[in-house]
């Protein structure tokens, strides 16, 4: 099977050169008319030639100062984000360092908060005692206080956290 | 795509100097390259994948990509051969998306109608007809060899072929385009005698 003819060069000049077929060499035209080939290419090369200036004339493109700045923006989003990395890393770590450290401590703060709760509904917490001191009230803060405001510190906190570990 | 505003590339100017990123080129070097190769990139683009929109895209993108590859050009020729190989990368990848997600963004091949016609001559719109019946392989090949006039180590270059192989894929999609074209005539001069 041939896959090339050696005429198929000097016929490509003769149809970019707008020779063919009228004004080509009649041993040229000879040539193409009996090799397949070269018919083919004779076929379809004519409407490449015409289509290829078409295309030129259609195609509007960007100026290349445009072109040359949307890269240089891409080029330094790139290199923020690679920059970015090992910060969303360690964002990532104690984010899962936050969780683990929040589960185990758990059992330990309901505790208190279930301590703080009786103290709440115990009535001589809301009456205060008469020989109430300052250690007393320090005391009574430490136990129900401070736990219900580091709840409600974790839970403003913990979407805070979880937005900024993953908002790559 | 939206071109750039005056104010919009006065701004990224003055912000020029604060982080410059290295790139493939310098500015002037790459408008000369860019002036050279745009508009046969775009025809390319334009034609292999049949899409306006998608050929604007992907030329923006393949002059980022190019920029960013930093390649060891041996010369002209060679990097307008890289500049074509990554084009031709992102044709087969967009083919590929619009595969996996069919129903949002699979392009229609602009198969230009009768209007189209009284811009570009009818031989050129037979052309396009056939060529969207063609695969994008067997498009680009012949876009290379017959509208740019490649060789064939061009070719294999720019679509990451071996030079051998070049010759029977570019036999086979010539073959495929003038059965083709061949088979569209009788029905278009049955058409202009109506």
């Amino acid at each position: 099977m041939k896959l090339h003819c050696p005429f198929e060069q000097e016929l490509l000049d003769a149809i970019g050169a707008r020779r063919w077929p009228d004004r080509a060499e009649p041993a040229l035209r000879e040539h193409v008319a009996r090799c397949g080939l070269c018919a083919d290419v004779a076929e379809i090369a004519g409407a490449f030639f015409e289509d290829r200036d078409c295309a030129r004339a259609e195609a509007a493109v960007p100026s290349a100062s445009a072109v040359w700045w949307r890269s240089q923006i891409r080029a330094r989003e790139e290199a923020a984000r690679v920059a970015l990395r090992p910060l969303l890393i360690v964002q990532v770590i104690a984010t899962i360092c936050a969780a683990a450290g929040a589960i185990a401590l758990a059992p330990a703060a309901s505790q208190g908060i279930r301590a703080a709760l009786a103290a709440i509904g115990a009535s001589e917490w809301l009456a205060l005692p008469r020989d109430v001191s300052f250690s007393w009230l320090l005391g009574a803060a430490a136990y129900t206080t401070l736990p219900l405001i580091a709840a409600c510190v974790w839970v403003v906190l913990a979407p805070v956290v979880v937005y900024l570990a993953l908002d790559e | 795509m939206r071109d750039l505003t005056l104010s919009e590339i006065e701004r990224l100017r003055s912000e020029e100097a604060d982080a410059a990123v290295p790139l493939e080129m310098d500015e002037e070097a790459f408008r000369g390259f860019y002036d050279r190769t745009a508009r046969t990139l775009r025809a390319y683009l334009a034609r292999v994948t049949g899409d306006g929109a998608l050929a604007d895209d992907l030329l923006q993108e393949s002059y980022y990509r190019f920029l960013r590859a930093r390649g060891d050009y041996e010369g002209e020729a060679h990097r307008r051969n890289a500049l074509f190989r990554i084009a031709t990368n992102l044709i087969y990848d967009s083919r590929r998306r619009a595969r996996v997600a069919p129903l949002i963004d699979a392009p229609a091949f602009e198969i230009p109608d009768r209007r189209d016609e009284a811009r570009s001559t009818e031989r050129s719109a037979d052309l396009r007809r056939a060529m969207a019946r063609l695969k994008p392989r067997e498009r680009a090949l012949l876009w290379l060899a017959y509208a740019q006039g490649s060789s064939h180590k061009e070719i294999a270059e720019s679509l990451g072929l071996r030079t051998g192989s070049v010759k029977l894929l570019l036999f086979r999609a010539r073959r495929r385009l003038a059965a083709l074209l061949t088979s569209a005539r009788p029905a278009d001069q049955e058409r202009s005698r109506l």
